[in-house]
């Protein structure tokens, strides 16, 4: 699990949570898509990455893309599908959609790499986002890193969750306690 | 009863930690109102007119006499003494200080109780037939799938950010008191051929502003498919759902937008995820839950219920008659108790008669309490020989009108006086109601005909689907009253017809004397309300009030 801090900020993780320096510079469809700050790289919208695939390259690892809510997760590219970290944007903590997305990327798509939620990223939501797929956590700056932290270790659902939320491998569980 | 286990009290208790964080850290500054507001919507902690309202889930209608008991020292001790039930079964309080709440919660939760998820944009509390596992038209016990729906909806952490809230409801009975069809989601469970529980999935019904009656997505679901398939269904909604008007975010906007053909075909497509991912259930799950649930109640010897005597005699016979219903174990009856006096609002109980009720829950039924959505409560199991001393018991607390089912059992909304999305009152109305109705004999004369009651067109009264409808409008800041006749929640749902223009606040009781006349001239033999108001249309109806009102 990490959190994905700038690199102004000098706060130290804690054995349950890597706290990383550098972000993802999420980029405007007519922006020019470089990452100037030295952090991971860019994130295209999916539209931009639609309109003009060939611009980027499988094995360029400093790229990559932000899917948006009203994006359509059920049809995404391979080449989307290949990157080893995805963005899934929460504009507002309120939609509720990049949840399903999450979903639907662990499940549907059988994606292996790392899904990050970026945006309106909060501590009060960390839970729901963790239970659904997410392992990457980008810092906006509405909570400090140490309460982010202390939500993700000091909130987390007991692990038994029997009827939802706990199948994300496309493993049913076991019995009943 | 369902019992929680380590796990849900675990569950339960981490909840209320971060609540309480949340509350403190929005009293402090550190939240704004816009996010505080959204986390205590998901903890049933409404803003109303002069105070917080929490909203207490009473899971599928079920609670025990020591939760009663906690609900009324809640009452005392955070509020004025008295609770409201809800059309979900739940409990509200209308007056707690916000910085109190959490510790209201405490209280609550030592008795396995909680106010999660009973408002906000989630998955609502599971409502269905209050006379579960005692009526006899019953196929199968809905509680057992319930539970197990309550178990998966709750923190369910992909549906908690939902395009708005969301309704479901179970009923296992052929006569369907859930009102199955006007929920988000309804389900019918009955049995197969081969003898098996299956379900029948109804989608897109409820009320508000846009009434609609709900549509057959599925029929004969498999038991051990309605979590794989709740889970599709709720997956393609939250995906698909509108998000840019408030008023068209319900899944039944959805449903209706791409037809229910498009809908299914997108949820099978998801199922075949979630078949996958999600637990089907096997026979140890449902089977685990049954046992929760089981009563096993020995057929007594007497089953004629013991007349009172003297002058009291007519009384508890229309009592029996109203109030009561038949069991399916003989020697048994199901008791209604009534909230609707006429010195309370409708479905207000003061923290003495939650005590009472309690108290006469212990004494005869086991300490088996329900809430009913039309806002009475039930005890489900009461031993013919001791209807007499509950009767007279009950009748102490002034909670044995016999009204259940008459036109004075009418579901009311707070509206005005304490909802702050209200348009006009309802307590007043039905005041008058009450007033120009007061005669019993007529009113059991009558049959059952039902009026309900919404201040602004949310429909927290169902007024859509009831017999005569009476919704509150504002116009130029004047309250006037719209009525609808012919609505049903029952099986065939149907939505209420506009009579005509809005009535004066003052005449509305005159208005519903008019409908009545007319009903009572021309109904033959008993008919009923609706299938009268079908045969001669609703002119007769709309000549009788406007002659009068214009």
């Amino acid at each position: 699990m990490q959190l994905l801090r700038s690199k102004d900020s000098a706060t130290q993780g804690s054995n349950a949570v890597e706290v990383v320096e550098g972000q993802w510079l999420v980029v405007e469809d007519d922006h020019a898509a470089t990452d100037s700050a030295g952090g991971k790289g860019a994130a295209i919208t999916l539209a931009r990455y639609l309109r003009e695939p060939e611009a980027w390259k499988p094995d360029d690892p400093s790229w990559t893309v932000v899917i948006a809510p009203d994006d359509d997760v059920l049809a995404l590219p391979q080449a989307v599908l290949d990157r080893s970290e995805l963005l899934i944007a929460f504009p507002a903590f309120t939609d509720g959609r990049g949840y399903s997305h999450a979903t639907t990327l662990k499940q549907r798509h059988r994606y292996a790499g790392t899904l990050v939620a970026v945006g309106d990223v909060r501590r009060d939501q960390l839970e729901f986002m963790r239970e659904t797929g997410f392992t990457a956590y980008q810092i906006t700056g509405n909570d400090s890193v140490e309460d982010m932290i202390k939500s993700l270790v000091e909130l987390e659902m007991p692990a038994h969750r029997l009827y939802s939320g706990a199948a994300i491998d496309g493993v049913t569980e076991g019995h009943a306690s | 009863m369902y019992q929680y286990n380590d796990h849900d009290k675990a569950l339960l208790t981490k909840r209320l930690a971060q609540f309480r964080d949340q509350t403190n850290r929005y009293l402090a500054g550190e939240l704004s109102d816009d996010e505080y507001k959204q986390l205590r919507l998901r903890n049933g902690v409404y803003e109303q007119l002069h105070a917080p309202m929490l909203r207490v889930a009473i899971p599928y209608g079920m609670f025990t006499s020591d939760q009663m008991r906690t609900l009324a020292k809640v009452a005392d001790d955070y509020d004025r003494g008295f609770g409201h039930m809800t059309t979900r079964q739940n409990l509200q309080f209308n007056w707690i200080p916000l910085e109190r709440i959490p510790d209201a919660l405490d209280e609550l939760a030592e008795f396995q109780m909680h106010a999660i998820q009973t408002s906000g944009n989630c998955i609502r509390n599971i409502t269905s037939d209050p006379l579960a596992g005692a009526i006899g038209d019953e196929i199968e016990d809905p509680r057992p799938w319930c539970e197990l729906i309550r178990q998966w909806s709750s923190f369910h952490p992909e549906f908690n950010w939902l395009p708005r809230k969301f309704k479901i409801a179970v009923t296992g009975a052929r006569n369907d008191r859930a009102a199955i069809e006007v929920h988000d989601i309804g389900l019918r469970l009955r049995h197969n051929e081969a003898g098996e529980s299956v379900f029948d999935v109804w989608v897109g019904g409820g009320l508000g502003r846009t009434p609609v009656v709900g549509k057959l997505l599925r029929e004969g679901l498999p038991g051990a498919d309605l979590l794989t398939y709740l889970e599709a269904t709720l997956r393609v909604y939250n995906r698909a759902g509108r998000r840019d008007n408030l008023y068209k975010a319900r899944i039944k906007i959805l449903v209706n937008a791409l037809g229910i053909d498009e809908f299914r075909s997108l949820v099978d497509a998801e199922w075949q995820v979630t078949k996958q991912t999600v637990r089907t259930l096997e026979g140890v799950d449902i089977d685990r839950m049954r046992q929760f649930f089981a009563k096993d109640l020995k057929p007594q010897t007497v089953v004629a219920v013991d007349p009172a005597e003297g002058e009291a005699a007519p009384a508890f016979s229309a009592w029996i008659k109203q109030n009561t219903r038949e069991h399916k174990v003989a020697g048994y009856r199901v008791v209604m108790i009534s909230l609707k006096s006429s010195k309370r609002p409708a479905g207000d109980i003061t923290s003495t008669q939650m005590r009472g009720v309690a108290e006469l829950a212990d004494t005869y039924c086991d300490g088996d309490i329900r809430s009913t959505h039309d806002q009475n409560l039930v005890l489900a199991h009461v031993p013919v020989q001791e209807l007499r001393s509950l009767w007279m018991a009950l009748k102490e607390l002034d909670l044995a009108v016999p009204n259940i089912g008459t036109l004075a059992d009418m579901i009311v909304c707070p509206g005005l006086d304490f909802c702050s999305l209200a348009n006009a009152t309802s307590i007043s109305i039905w005041d008058q109601i009450n007033e120009r109705f007061d005669n019993l004999d007529y009113l059991h004369d009558l049959g059952d005909v039902k009026v309900r009651i919404s201040g602004c067109m949310n429909a927290c009264g169902h007024h859509h689907v009831a017999d005569i409808g009476i919704l509150g409008v504002d116009k130029k800041g004047v309250e006037w009253y719209q009525l609808t006749l012919g609505g049903r929640s029952t099986s065939g749902a149907r939505i209420g017809q506009r009579i005509g223009r809005a009535v004066a606040k003052a005449d509305v009781a005159q208005a519903v004397e008019h409908i009545l006349e007319v009903y009572t001239e021309v109904r033959i033999d008993g008919e009923s309300f609706v299938d009268t108001l079908d045969r001669v249309g609703l002119e007769p109806y709309q000549e009788r009030v406007y002659a009068t009102a214009a």
